[in-house]
């Protein structure tokens, strides 16, 4: 059984040095709201009326950008490392276009899909993509010297060896990526929210009630944000549990 | 050094092998001028201390290794012969993202091998009651013990009736009491099939007895030390152990390694 009061503990010395950080006046009401205000107003980010569709826009861009680039990364990151003579240029050229800050290439994708939706996914898609194709290739080089002799004494081939080996082999190694390109879907996505005058997500909340001075709700609005990027986190973490489930145990 | 060919047709042959390891900043010239051919039918035995070079030339003669300078002269096209390979390293010689029971059939399922399944299922059965064990095929190796795990590898490669076996310390893990169970059954498969073994083995004991001939490997030279014959002949039961000839090669064998 885990012990409620260290974490109680946590909460209330958090809480507390944000109020009295406040009250006196090492930090500016002008900056930062109160604990109560942003308490107060986070069932407005959640509601109907509110938020709500905002939380959803960028919860729905944010996952499907990471779907859509797990096996974009995935695929690409396997031609990579089986590229032969193509794995050293290749492999150079995703690291070279994983350098680029993603956010640098927000205008050349608002160009491409327009203002809509389309352009925060596809950045968040690219960033994303990269890093899970990164680790992909890493992971699918990085061999156990010995299964490899015996898959190859068992002359394991084709779609078969790709399936029952390769990526299985590659699989702790690509959810380092996946853990990675998740965080980095979001961060994009909330991003490009910003930056692109769009109508809809959590970056725009953000954006806009800074403007209106609406403290409260926009220190809630990235409270929620960072509730998001932590579920992706923990149902990642899960799911990694029980499909990698020989890690550290084999 | 040349260990003299079989009377059967050759199906491997190792050629003039050198090879190199770096040690850190120490390169160490493990095997030099190796060279011997294994016949169909052949049994030899690979002993030495640790560090002799025996998985390594193991490995060579498997392919997945690479000489530093010599061959490895199979009869047919390589991937034409029907090898199995028990790894000494064998907590890594299974896939653990599969469950015992498939990474047991595995090969079976990769040659679309004629034998069925409830056939295989048999034989496993038959040689695990032999050798005393039951293992929940439903569980993932790393959930099976260290001996176990060497037994389901000894188990498949002797269900996969291959034309060579290359076994790398086989039952280092396995208790002392079943490995007779095991080389009983180990003779009754080669007695009865013309099955070629390339064993390295710490066991002088097992060396012995499962082999034709013995070659001697030690760690202050890279080349080989002696190859002993072992004229014990075939079909070979257990009893071969309590033979004067069988002790003789034995101490001869420890001799050498002495």
């Amino acid at each position: 059984m885990r012990r409620a009061w260290p974490w109680a503990v946590l909460v209330l010395a958090g809480l507390g040095t944000w109020h009295f950080a406040l009250t006196l006046g090492i930090v500016s009401r002008a900056a930062l709201a109160g604990p109560e205000e942003v308490l107060q107003s986070l069932p407005s980010v959640f509601s109907r009326g509110g938020n709500l569709d905002d939380v959803l826009s960028t919860l729905f861009k944010s996952g499907l950008a990471f779907l859509i680039s797990v096996p974009c990364g995935v695929a690409v990151g396997f031609l990579v490392a089986f590229g032969g003579p193509m794995r050293e240029p290749a492999g150079f050229v995703v690291d070279f276009l994983r350098s680029i800050p993603a956010t640098a290439l927000v205008p050349m994708f608002l160009i491409i899909y327009g203002t809509g939706d389309n352009s925060k996914v596809a950045v968040a898609v690219f960033s994303s993509g990269l890093v899970i194709c990164l680790a992909a290739v890493s992971g699918f080089q990085s061999r156990n010297s010995t299964r490899l002799a015996v898959s190859q004494a068992m002359r394991l081939a084709g779609l078969r060896r790709v399936l029952l080996s390769d990526l299985p082999e590659a699989l702790p190694q690509i959810f380092i990526g996946l853990r990675a390109g998740v965080s980095l879907s979001l961060i994009l996505v909330v991003v490009s929210e910003m930056l692109i005058g769009s109508n809809r997500g959590l970056g725009r909340v953000i954006a806009d009630m800074r403007n209106t001075d609406d403290k409260g709700r926009l220190y809630a609005a990235i409270l929620v944000t960072g509730l998001i990027g932590y579920g992706y986190n923990w149902l990642l973490a899960k799911i990694e549990k029980t499909v990698v489930h020989w890690r550290g145990l084999a | 050094m040349t260990s003299g060919a079989g009377r059967s047709p050759v199906l491997i042959s190792a050629v003039d092998i050198a090879k190199t390891r770096q040690l850190g900043k120490l390169r160490q010239r493990i095997l030099d001028s190796i060279t011997f051919h294994i016949g169909e039918g052949d049994r030899v035995s690979v002993v030495g201390p640790n560090g002799s070079g025996k998985t390594t030339l193991l490995r060579i003669l498997l392919g997945v290794e690479p000489p530093d300078s010599g061959q490895v002269l199979p009869a047919a096209p390589f991937n034409s012969i029907r090898m199995a390979y028990v790894p000494q390293d064998y907590r890594n010689a299974f896939y653990p993202w599969l469950s015992v029971r498939r990474n047991l059939l595995l090969p079976f399922e990769v040659d679309g091998a004629g034998r069925a399944l409830a056939d295989l299922l048999q034989d496993y059965e038959q040689r695990s009651r032999a050798y005393r064990i039951s293992v929940d095929l439903g569980k993932y190796p790393y959930q099976l013990s260290g001996g176990e795990q060497q037994v389901i590898l000894l188990l498949r490669s002797l269900m996969s009736d291959p034309q060579i076996l290359i076994l790398d310390e086989p039952l280092s893990a396995v208790d002392q009491g079943r490995r007779p169970l095991i080389h009983a059954d180990l003779l009754n498969t080669l007695n009865s099939a013309a099955t070629s073994v390339l064993l390295a083995t710490h066991d002088i004991a097992e060396a012995v007895l499962l082999a034709d001939r013995v070659i001697v490997l030690d760690q202050a030279s890279p080349r080989v030390r002696t190859v002993i014959d072992v004229p014990l002949g075939w079909p070979r039961s257990p009893e071969v152990r309590s033979r004067a000839a069988f002790g003789d090669l034995v101490a001869r064998v420890s001799g050498e390694l002495m």
